[in-house]
């Protein structure tokens, strides 16, 4: 062996050693000296102490608006990437934030049924159609659960509910038809005429929702429910809206005051809110001032699934017969005199 | 162990496996009851370490120069402790009412499975704050008040920031953008029981058209809902604001189908008992964290640095830069590969 190799050999043994002191001594000062060592505070262990007024916070969920969000975004990719356990892992810790979310029980439970539970499943389908009667796909999911469970009366009544609640161009409308005929003859109950009893419900009810806007039931800030039936007659600027939607809010002082100059006998300005709770929209609209009638639609079936709003805030120029005239997406300042003549030109 | 079994742990593939799997984790990865992202990431790192150290037994190449050893040693440390502190950090949230001590049952977030929890022994009562901001809703420094403990009855307030953090037991308490109002109230049943607490509204301005939430009375299960009014526009959006509790808002109490208005000491008759609005509080949102072998991983990565470049320059100064690469015969061609590839010694 070389002088040379036995120097090298020498050195790489006194590396290791070296690193680890260097380290241990470097981090040391770093964590002494550099580090941002703010306020440091040795630990108290002793009982609380009395100079400041000590109360239980009876801490609500306050509903982390951006935090829910992300983590119910989470939960739906990993639906869509067929990870169900992360999916859910997701929605649980959403729940933590939101837990009065229809929406969310019903993915939680698609997770859960996806992962096997059953049991959890089907409670978190019945929790969400507890909290909203009218979650569409928490009936198909519940269905679907209630199946696996082998539990067919119940499968094919919640099915039903799912095909009376979707819209008509519901992509899971054609597989809760096709389950329906299934499971009823299973049950022996299929027509013997050959006549599918799922599917011609199922026109009727079409032709009810599609026949006016007028008539679909949307909620009241009062918390009861109602028609547009009422403005049968009258040119409807519809405007639909949510709080959380920046520019909705802008519009809405114009919108206030677009009601004030249109002729009331002719003309009627109404908002259709998305939000879910009537009181804190109430409260929202006295906060800004606005009078002209609101309604809610926490389902957004008639939002999305009649009026087909893709994107808010999005006004709607309504005939005196219930036909659309005109479709304005985005906000406007409504009380501009070249809006009001487009509106009165709507007949 | 045998030695192909630590040729495999060190081979290029375990490797890129390793960094794939954390990537994977921080990017995909969804928070368990059990294993939050964090703690799941210890185990590509703790592997990566394996193989690090795997690959500079069998390896000679990676031992041919202090520098390079060093650079190797110090990714594998680096490793470690990154690891180590996953599983052993907490990052976490918590809102704090004014005049109200800390409680950490109500921290929430990434808490890793070997964390030492210590919060129970964290101690302190928030004060008032001051946030001023630019024109164009720009949130400049927060100055936020904390009472701590003192010697016998007195207590001792600091000033604490977004920059400024709280140090009590190696917890590090930040402000952060997360603040609003709180309004007191207190709840006294038929039996004379009262019960005060403060309902957190969400994030002020960030939610300032909804200062709104729900409240279940403690010990029942009434429910009912509260809104703050605010008469005047707390903040303006064009010009510079500080933040403040308003004087004149109100508080709005939707139970048993009615609705109230409440000023600060008026008090409403609900079914079973009556509920007074005491006043308005404010609360202040903290991040915290814990991680204190950030300093030492810090430590690691300069000296990582600094064997890499003692190792570029040696060979920097062993290359002749008259247009010939001197290359060592022993350690070139693809027997001498195949031979450093695997050079365990026992």
């Amino acid at each position: 062996m070389t002088a040379g190799n036995r120097c090298r050999r020498n050195v790489l043994a006194l590396t290791v050693p070296i690193v680890a002191v260097v380290v241990v001594v470097f981090g040391f000062a770093l964590d002494r000296w550099v580090i941002d060592s703010g306020i440091e505070i040795a630990p108290e262990p002793a009982a609380l102490f009395p100079s400041a007024p000590i109360m239980d916070p009876a801490r609500q969920s306050d509903l982390d608006g951006a935090h829910f969000d992300a983590l119910f975004a989470q939960g739906i990719a990993g639906l869509r990437a067929g990870k169900p356990g992360q999916a859910a892992a997701a929605f649980e810790a959403a729940r933590r934030l939101g837990p009065k979310v229809p929406a969310l029980y019903v993915n939680l439970g698609f997770a859960r049924l996806a992962l096997g539970q059953v049991d959890a499943a089907v409670e978190s389908f019945e929790t969400s159609i507890n909290l909203r009667p009218a979650q569409a796909n928490a009936y198909f999911g519940l269905a679907e659960a209630r199946e696996q469970q082998g539990d067919m009366e119940a499968a094919l009544g919640a099915m039903r509910t799912f095909v009376h609640l979707a819209s008509e161009d519901d992509r899971f409308r054609r597989r809760a038809l096709s389950a329906i005929w299934e499971w009823e003859a299973a049950l022996g109950r299929r027509p013997s005429n050959g006549t599918d009893a799922a599917q011609t419900e199922t026109n009727e009810y079409a032709q009810a929702k599609g026949s006016d806007l007028l008539t679909a039931e949307l909620g009241r800030l009062d918390g009861g429910s109602g028609t547009l039936a009422h403005f049968r007659g009258k040119t409807l600027v519809l405007n639909v809206w949510a709080t959380w939607c920046a520019p909705c809010r802008v519009e809405l002082p114009s919108l206030q005051r677009l009601s004030e100059k249109l002729n009331p006998e002719q003309y009627a300005v109404v908002g259709l809110s998305t939000d879910e709770d009537p009181d804190f929209v109430r409260e929202f609209l006295r906060e800004v001032g606005v009078a002209y009638p609101n309604y809610l639609d926490p389902g957004r079936d008639v939002a999305f699934g009649i009026l087909k709003i893709e994107s808010y805030p999005q006004t709607l120029l309504i005939r005196p017969d219930g036909s659309i005239a005109q479709r304005i997406v985005g906000a406007r300042a409504w009380d501009e005199p070249e809006m009001v003549a487009n509106i009165e030109s709507v007949r | 162990m045998s030695h192909s079994l630590i040729c495999k742990l060190a081979s290029l593939r375990v490797t890129l496996t390793c960094i794939g799997v954390a990537v994977a984790v921080a990017l995909f990865g969804s928070d368990g009851d059990t294993w939050p992202v964090g703690a799941m990431i210890a185990l590509p790192f703790g592997a990566l370490c394996v193989n690090l150290l795997a690959a500079l037994t069998t390896n000679v190449t990676l031992r041919a120069s202090a520098g390079l050893l060093g650079f190797h040693l110090a990714l594998a440390t680096l490793a470690l402790l990154a690891a180590a502190d996953r599983l052993t950090g907490l990052a976490g949230h918590v809102e704090v009412t004014e005049g109200v001590g800390f409680d950490p049952s109500l921290v929430e977030g990434d808490i890793g499975p070997f964390h030492p929890w210590k919060l129970d022994s964290v101690r302190f009562v928030q004060g008032g704050f001051e946030i001023d901001y630019d024109p164009g809703m720009k949130r400049r420094d927060t100055v936020s008040k904390v009472y701590l403990p003192g010697d016998g009855q007195a207590s001792r307030s600091l000033d604490v920031g977004d920059d400024m953090p709280l140090v009590i037991g190696g917890y590090r308490f930040y402000t952060s953008f997360n603040k609003g109002f709180a309004p007191l109230v207190t709840f006294t049943d038929g039996a004379g029981a009262a019960h005060t607490g403060a309902i957190h509204l969400p994030s002020y301005p960030l939610n300032y058209f909804k200062q709104g939430n729900d409240w279940t009375i403690p010990g029942t299960r009434k429910a009912v809902k509260v809104w703050l009014h605010l008469p005047d526009e707390v903040y303006d959006e064009e010009g510079a604001w500080r933040f403040r509790k308003p004087d004149n808002a109100s508080l709005v109490v939707i139970a048993e189908g009615a609705r109230r208005e409440l000023r600060p000491g008026e008090t409403i008759s609900l079914s079973g008992g009556h509920l007074r609005y005491e006043e308005l509080r404010s609360w202040m949102g903290y991040t915290i964290a814990y991680n204190t072998l950030v300093p030492w991983m810090l430590a690691t990565v300069v000296i990582a640095i600094l064997c890499l470049a003692w190792h570029v320059a040696g060979k920097f100064q062993a290359t002749s830069w008259d247009g010939a690469v001197r290359a060592r015969p022993s350690q070139t061609g693809t027997d001498a590969n195949a031979e450093r590839r695997c050079a365990y010694v026992r």
